[in-house]
């Protein structure tokens, strides 16, 4: 399985992200912001960081560059699947690929620390530990409607609505969180509760 | 082409939480401000445009505004002044 990094000016967890997919037995390439063509892929992930500084609000910028074309034309031919975490995340609600908006957190402070999840796909519920590390991680979900939730804060950092965490669509394939799972992937990392989520990945995008 | 200036102030929808305001209210209140002083802090904004008309100039400041400066799904504007530049 082919899956693309994307990576953005101030992008930062390409590395990392790269990694934790690579040991999960994807073939991993970088992608520029300038690609227009993302068809080859099974997976797109857009991974956290700071793109454009967060200049006016986090993922704004990033939602102009002509990767993000070449991601709508990925989701509207139902090509494969996207993730979204942390700044990837909140520029997937930027771009309105997700419903909803990512705002300041209550505190107004940057959270860096590992939060206890209840993780929630497929029919299991499961407890999980997972690094976050963000500004503006608010989930607010769009007056319409919101995505299905897969992922709970068990001691939300940030006041998200409803505790959200992670949502996902499955009809378009494309989901979202403001938890870093790469950063929990490896044995000298935060313990190894990211594989679940890159398991529930590659299990979808083997669904089909 | 005619040129445009446009400036616009940003704030979060009044049903959603202004972290900022909250705080700006504790202050006052212990600084001894009576009653409710409902601070709110928004982002002011000034460009300029260029357009072959107005019509078409409100068409690029209405993108501005819901794409670049604003997210529909958190916040509001106002336009406080949008006028050509002669």
């Amino acid at each position: 399985m082919k899956a693309a990094v994307v990576v953005f000016l101030g992008t930062n967890c390409n590395v990392e992200t790269k990694r934790a997919l690579e040991d999960f037995g994807f073939e991993v390439d970088y992608v520029d912001f300038r690609e227009n063509s993302l068809q080859k892929y099974d997976l797109v992930v857009l991974p956290g960081g700071f793109s454009y500084g967060d200049y006016i609000s986090s993922g704004r910028i990033a939602k102009f560059t002509p990767v993000i074309d070449a991601l709508a034309e990925f989701i509207n031919s139902q090509r494969g699947f996207v993730l979204g975490i942390c700044n990837g995340f909140q520029i997937l609600c930027e771009a309105r690929f997700l419903k909803g908006a990512l705002i300041k957190n209550d505190s107004s402070k940057f959270v860096c620390k590992n939060t206890p999840l209840l993780l929630e796909f497929g029919g299991n519920s499961k407890k999980i530990y997972l690094p976050v590390a963000h500004k503006e991680g608010k989930y607010i979900p769009a007056r319409d409607s919101c995505e299905d939730v897969f992922l709970r804060y068990l001691d939300n950092p940030n006041g998200s609505y409803n505790d959200i965490a992670g949502i996902y669509n499955p009809k378009a394939r494309i989901m979202g969180l403001m938890p870093h799972p790469e950063r929990a992937y490896f044995k000298s990392s935060f313990g190894l509760s990211g594989r679940e989520i890159f398991k529930i990945v590659k299990d979808e995008i083997k669904r089909g | 082409m005619q040129k445009f200036s446009a400036e616009v102030i940003v704030k979060l929808k009044d049903e959603i939480k202004d972290i900022q305001g909250l705080c700006v209210d504790k202050t006052l209140k212990r600084l001894g401000f009576e009653g409710e002083t409902n601070f709110r802090a928004g982002k002011y904004y000034s460009f300029n445009l260029q357009a072959k008309d107005k019509d078409e100039a409100k068409e690029k400041l209405d993108f501005v505004c819901n794409e670049v400066i604003s997210n529909p799904v958190v916040e509001k504007y106002d336009i406080i002044s949008f006028k050509e530049v002669l």
